[in-house]
């Protein structure tokens, strides 16, 4: 079995449709740009394999360590979670002051944050990125890469 | 004219959770062209099947609740719009500016200059194709050109 998420990349490929590689900069990631480039899909991915696994159908991919919100009601789930990658989507509708608060502060994790609006994360825009379909991979592009 | 505002403070949106809305309420069975060309503009999705919300997406076979938000934003406009809901104020913070600028084009088509559209990241607009907004009750145009917006 293989880890889809490790040493800050993110690589799973699902059905013969859908390749997944991300290579992610630094602790917090915002992921802004248009719609339709596969924010929600890669939720959705990652829940399916999870399913999967759980199913006992062919395992290629661990997901343990990944946890996908996409609702309010998930939220407080992140404070049990060390180690992984958070997957935050639709972040612009319910993420709170507080729960911005406890991500800036939590060093243990890894975030994925779907959002266009300015969440007072406290990242560079070194750390803002569009995902982008290249040749049917869909990858992180950097909007900036400026050494501090 | 595209109404905007970038506070949904005070406002009574038409509809809460977008998502949650669409995957309730909204089905293909009442799709008109405009909706199937929306599919195809924002998502490059082609609806397979009207009873069943089937589509083929760049990504595979799927249904219709696994659009982007982006394009169920603008489908529920529209679904509102068949329904003649009066006074349509809609959130649209989750649409990128190419649901956006299909989101006004239809608005445009409709000749629907009621509705009030909230949008909490300004810069989108700067992205769309040009026209005329009121934005927190201020004339604007030319916003692709750069223009700082009204807070």
């Amino acid at each position: 079995m293989v880890r889809a998420f490790d040493d800050h990349k993110l690589e799973i490929r699902f059905h013969d449709n859908v390749y997944i590689r991300l290579v992610i900069r630094g602790r917090i990631t915002q992921i802004y740009g248009e719609s339709a480039t596969g924010k929600s899909l890669l939720g959705y991915v990652i829940k399916a394999t999870e399913n999967y696994n759980m199913n006992n159908h062919d395992i290629d991919y661990d997901v343990s360590n990944i946890m996908c919100i996409d609702s309010k009601d998930k939220i407080d789930a992140i404070k049990g979670m060390t180690g992984g990658l958070i997957i935050i989507d639709r972040a612009d509708a319910f993420l709170s002051q507080e729960d911005v608060s406890y991500i800036r502060n939590d060093k243990n994790n890894t975030y994925l944050i779907m959002s266009r609006c300015n969440l007072d994360l406290g990242i560079s825009p070194n750390y803002y990125a569009e995902l982008v379909n290249n040749d049917g991979v869909i990858e992180l592009k950097y909007e900036y890469s400026v050494e501090g | 004219m595209i109404n905007i505002s970038t506070n949904a403070e005070n406002k009574e949106l038409s509809i809460g959770d977008v998502e949650s809305f669409f995957n309730y309420k909204v089905t293909a069975s009442h799709f008109s062209e405009q909706d199937i060309k929306v599919l195809s503009d924002i998502d490059d999705a082609v609806l397979l099947d009207k009873n069943t919300g089937a589509i083929q997406t760049p990504f595979g076979i799927t249904d219709i609740t696994h659009l982007s938000t982006g394009c169920k934003t603008v489908l529920c406009y529209l679904y509102l719009r068949r329904k003649e809901t009066s006074s349509i104020i809609l959130d649209v913070t989750e649409c990128g500016y190419n649901a956006l600028d299909v989101l006004f084009e239809c608005v445009e088509k409709q000749g629907d200059s009621d509705s009030v559209f909230v949008l909490r990241h300004k810069q989108g607009l700067i992205k769309c194709k040009d026209r005329e907004y009121t934005i927190n009750g201020h004339s604007e145009k030319n916003l692709n050109k750069g223009v700082v917006l009204y807070g």
